[in-house]
C-alpha cells in the first residue's frame, strides 16, 4: 500500500520516454578482444552476469543473453557511436545494429508499480528480487518487452518493440486504472 | 504451467520458453546412403516415451539461447537443465543420449 503520509505521489505514474539511441551488440563475451574493443568505444566491458547492467559514458549497457547486449544512449549519438563500436570490433565475429527507432521505452513508476507490472508478467519484479540495475527480457501481457530498473525507487521502464507499443501502453493503463481511482 | 531453469537466466515461466522436440537426434553423417524410411525414420520418427525424455528448449522470450531439459513426461518434473554441447548427468539408464 501506499505510504499514507505522502498523498501527493501518485500510485502509479506512466509515461512515454522521449525517444534515445540504442544498438543491438552481439560478440563473444570470452573473446579479449571484443571485451577491449567494446570497452574502447562506449567506456565499459559488457556486463558478463546473466540480467545486469553496467553504466557506459552517459548511457547503460544492458545484458540481453550471453552473446547479446543493448547500449541505451543519447538519440543524437547514436549513429557515433555505433560506427565507434562497428570501427573498434572490425574483423572479429560482433554484430553491431542501430536498432533504437524500433524501441519505445515506457516508464512505469509509484509505489503500485509492481502490483502492474505483477498482474501481466511471471517475472518476479519485487525490489529485492529485483535490484537496481537489473534487467530481464520477458513477456507483460504476452508482448515481448525488456524491463530495466535504473536505480533503487520503484521506478521500471518497459522497452519494447514500436509496434506494441500503443498495447503495451494502454495495458498497463489498463491495469493502473483501479489504483488511480479515488477510494 | 512448468516452471524452466534457463542455465543462463535462472528459472522462468514456460511461457518465455518453446519447446523445439526431441534432442540429442543426429543427423545422419550420409543422407544420400540412406534408404527412404531410413530417412524417413530420420525426419519423423520420435521416441514419445512415459517416462524420461530429454528434449531442446530455447528460452525465446528471455536471452534467446537452445538448451537442454531433461523432463518426466507423465509427472512434468524436471530432472535437468543442461547446455548445448554438455551431456545430461549419467542416469544409470545405459542409454548414453
Amino acid at each position: 500500500m501506499a505510504d499514507p503520509t505522502v498523498r501527493d505521489v501518485p500510485a502509479v505514474t506512466l509515461a512515454r520516454c522521449p525517444p534515445r539511441g540504442r544498438i543491438n551488440l552481439r560478440g563473444n563475451c570470452w573473446d579479449p578482444a571484443f571485451l577491449a574493443g567494446v570497452a574502447s568505444a562506449i567506456g565499459t566491458e559488457p556486463p558478463p552476469a546473466a540480467n545486469t547492467s553496467r553504466p557506459a559514458g552517459r548511457g547503460v549497457i544492458l545484458w540481453l543473453g550471453p552473446d547479446e547486449w543493448l547500449v541505451e544512449v543519447a538519440a543524437a549519438a547514436e549513429t557515433a557511436i555505433a560506427v565507434a563500436l562497428e570501427d573498434a570490433l572490425a574483423g572479429l565475429h560482433a554484430s553491431v545494429v542501430a536498432v533504437g527507432d524500433g524501441l519505445v521505452t515506457l516508464s512505469l513508476s509509484g509505489p503500485r508499480s509492481v502490483d502492474v507490472l505483477a498482474k501481466g508478467m511471471t517475472l518476479d519484479v519485487e525490489p529485492d528480487r529485483f535490484p537496481a540495475g537489473c534487467c530481464a527480457r520477458s513477456l507483460l501481457a504476452k508482448a515481448p518487452v525488456l524491463l530495466y530498473r535504473p536505480g533503487d525507487d520503484l521506478l521500471y521502464e518497459v522497452t519494447v518493440a514500436r509496434s506494441l507499443s500503443a498495447y503495451a501502453s494502454r495495458w498497463l493503463e489498463d491495469a493502473a486504472l483501479e489504483y488511480l481511482q479515488p477510494a | 504451467m512448468l516452471l524452466i531453469s534457463c542455465p543462463w537466466c535462472g528459472q522462468r515461466d514456460e511461457s518465455e520458453f518453446t519447446c523445439g522436440g526431441e534432442a540429442h537426434i543426429q543427423r545422419p553423417p550420409d543422407p544420400d546412403a540412406l534408404s527412404d524410411p531410413e530417412w524417413a525414420d530420420y525426419l519423423f520418427m520420435r521416441t514419445n516415451p512415459k517416462g524420461r525424455h530429454r528434449e531442446r528448449w530455447c528460452h525465446t522470450h528471455g536471452c534467446g539461447r537452445w538448451f537442454n531439459v531433461e523432463r518426466h513426461t507423465l509427472t512434468h518434473d524436471i530432472i535437468s537443465v543442461y547446455r548445448m554441447g554438455e551431456g545430461p548427468a549419467d542416469d544409470g539408464d545405459g542409454d548414453p543420449s
